[in-house]
């Protein structure tokens, strides 16, 4: 029983930190209808900027944090203004989804250069001390990744729903030519969502290499990849999809490997499959994902 | 109180698509504060013309000023901001959102680091918030529709859709406001309001309206000038009354027997 509580603690901790990446591709999805596979990279090279800045450069934690999110967000507007935009105007939106593929290759092989067999620490402040309670134990850094993202959702939720730029969003979601007609500039909300992304990305990936991992090295883009089926379980237009979508992923993962003696036919480390399975069930039986509006097309 | 209406000068614009001229040298002006009226047959033109003045279309040639502003090559969103206001034929409320929020829409401007400064909640950001929920609900009460406001917009029935769908684009305090067959698919007793709210559009508020509207007793009964189209081509301008009886137009509605047949008729008194 304790295990299990342990599991669903360690789960819902690691499903937090998958929904922040999440969230950066449906928020992404939501003001373009591009589908960002490059949020993987993203990840990666903010997170480097702050682990080298800690690492390397020396500087501290609170001032390599912002530095990292910075790097990632204005590397993502470019990615958005330079490359992205080119097909706005002919809404070839899954060319340049493919296109954002092509980035993401791009940018780990660079940022995995530069890493080489380094294993770089950001750090970051939590610790490893073990907290116990309800008679469970669960590292301090599990507690802290949980209850930052738990936050950081809250208010980009709160955001979404009363900010203009929210607003703003869900109408370029629904219907941007009309949005268009009324005031708001697309190229705006566009890099806006695609800045955000960048900055949720590197905030999830200082809690990956925080713990379990000891830190940065290149095994961790595999790690940030399972987003993406965290993005389409969820349902790829729907913010709380996103975040559903990450706490299940991350507890398949986590009961998974606790549980892998009992599942041992399946073959060892299956809980690295186990999301996409997971996937491809919800996808069965929801083909928009669990909280996706399935549009309603009239012929 | 709001900005008095705009000049609208429409010169030789004309669009092609794929080989097919769908303007060809459209050319009128509507005065500040009136009630213009653009009609013609299916396929003359007219919403080609209204996507020409939002900026979705650009014209292979000819000039579109507001108050003497160039409108052509700007983007959607510019032409809002030089003070044109759209209401759509299907009245494309976002069904996602609230009344108020599609209201509040029309006073979006992403300017002056709006993001960062919402998100932060400064003062002047509330302000600006607090300013922009007063002027959505006082185009509400204008156009009677304050009642809706905290409703989903997908709830609306259709008639209510279409009043909402005026006030959205007066939420953008447009100088110009287009309106696209504001009473199709309306009862005769709706389109008496929509007549009505029109009217007062202009009187109250002296903002230019232009119309496009298949009702002729409609049309007929509220605008000052009226610009026929048929086959992209302007036939006439003119006051309603003379429009009407202009030959060319009978000819481009009725087709050409229709028109030879009026002739005759006028031409032979019954005996």
């Amino acid at each position: 029983m304790a295990q299990l509580l342990s599991m669903l603690v360690e789960g819902a901790s690691l499903g937090a930190v998958y929904a922040l990446v999440a969230l950066g591709i449906v928020v992404i999805y939501k003001s373009s209808s591009v589908v960002n596979f490059a949020q993987p990279s993203l990840l990666m090279f903010g997170t480097y900027v702050t682990a080298s800045a800690y690492s390397l450069h020396g500087l501290s934690f609170w001032v390599a944090l912002p530095l990292g999110v910075a790097a990632a967000a204005v590397l993502a507007v470019l990615v958005d203004r330079v490359l992205v935009a080119r097909f706005r105007r002919t809404q070839a939106v899954v060319a340049a989804s493919i296109m954002t593929i092509g980035v993401d290759v791009v940018l780990l092989t660079e940022v995995d250069r530069r890493i080489g067999s380094q294993i770089l620490t950001t750090g970051d402040p939590w610790g490893n001390e073990v907290v116990r309670f309800l008679g469970i134990g669960v590292a301090e850094a599990r507690i802290a990744a949980l209850v930052v993202s738990a936050l950081l959702l809250v208010l980009f939720q709160l955001w979404l729903h009363r900010s203009d730029f929210g607003v703003a969003m869900r109408a370029t979601a629904e219907d941007p030519e009309t949005a268009s007609l009324m005031g708001i500039r697309l190229g705006r909300v566009s890099a806006t969502a695609w800045a955000v992304a960048g900055a949720l990305a590197v905030c999830a990936g200082l809690f990956i290499v925080a713990y379990p991992s000891p830190g940065l090295d290149t095994s961790v883009e595999a790690v940030a990849l399972r987003a993406l089926p965290a993005a389409i379980i969820g349902g790829l237009d729907s913010t709380t999809g996103a975040i559903a979508g990450g706490l299940l992923v991350g507890l398949s993962e986590v009961l998974v490997r606790g549980y892998g003696e009992h599942l041992a036919f399946l073959g060892q480390g299956f809980e690295e499959a186990a999301p996409y399975v997971l996937m491809l069930v919800v996808l069965l039986a929801r083909p928009a994902g669990l909280f996706g509006i399935r549009e309603a097309v009239r012929v | 109180m709001t900005a008095p209406g705009a000049r609208l000068q429409v010169s030789d614009v004309t669009v092609r698509f794929a080989g097919v001229t769908a303007l060809s040298g459209v050319t009128f002006t509507a005065e500040p504060g009136t009630i213009h009226a653009v009609i013609g047959p299916n396929g003359a033109g007219k919403s080609s013309l209204f996507n020409v003045l939002s900026g979705i279309y650009k014209p292979a040639e000819g000039s579109v000023r507001v108050d003497g502003s160039e409108l052509i090559g700007l983007a959607p969103h510019r032409v809002t901001a030089l003070g044109v206001g759209r209401a759509f034929q299907n009245a494309s409320m976002f069904a996602g959102l609230t009344v108020e929020e599609n209201l509040l829409l029309g006073r979006h401007r992403l300017g002056r680091g709006g993001v960062f400064a919402a998100g932060l909640r400064l003062p002047y950001a509330r302000r600006s918030e607090r300013e922009a929920r007063a002027k959505v609900r006082e185009v509400a009460e204008f156009l009677g529709v304050d009642h809706l406001l905290a409703l989903p917009a997908a709830e609306l029935p259709y008639g209510e859709a279409k009043r909402v769908d005026i006030a959205r684009a007066l939420a953008t305090e447009p100088r110009l406001l287009l309106l696209d067959e504001p009473a199709a698919g309306m009862h005769t007793h709706e389109k008496v309001e929509v007549r009505d709210t029109i009217r007062r559009i202009a009187a109250e508020r002296q903002i230019t309206v232009l119309l496009v509207e298949h009702d002729m007793g409609l049309v007929m009964g509220i605008s000052e000038q009226v610009t026929v189209l048929d086959f992209g081509q302007v036939v006439t301008t003119g006051p309603p009354g003379r429009v009407t009886s202009d030959e060319a137009v009978i000819a481009a509605y009725l087709g050409r027997a229709g028109a030879a047949q009026k002739a005759r008729s006028e031409s032979q008194p019954p005996s």
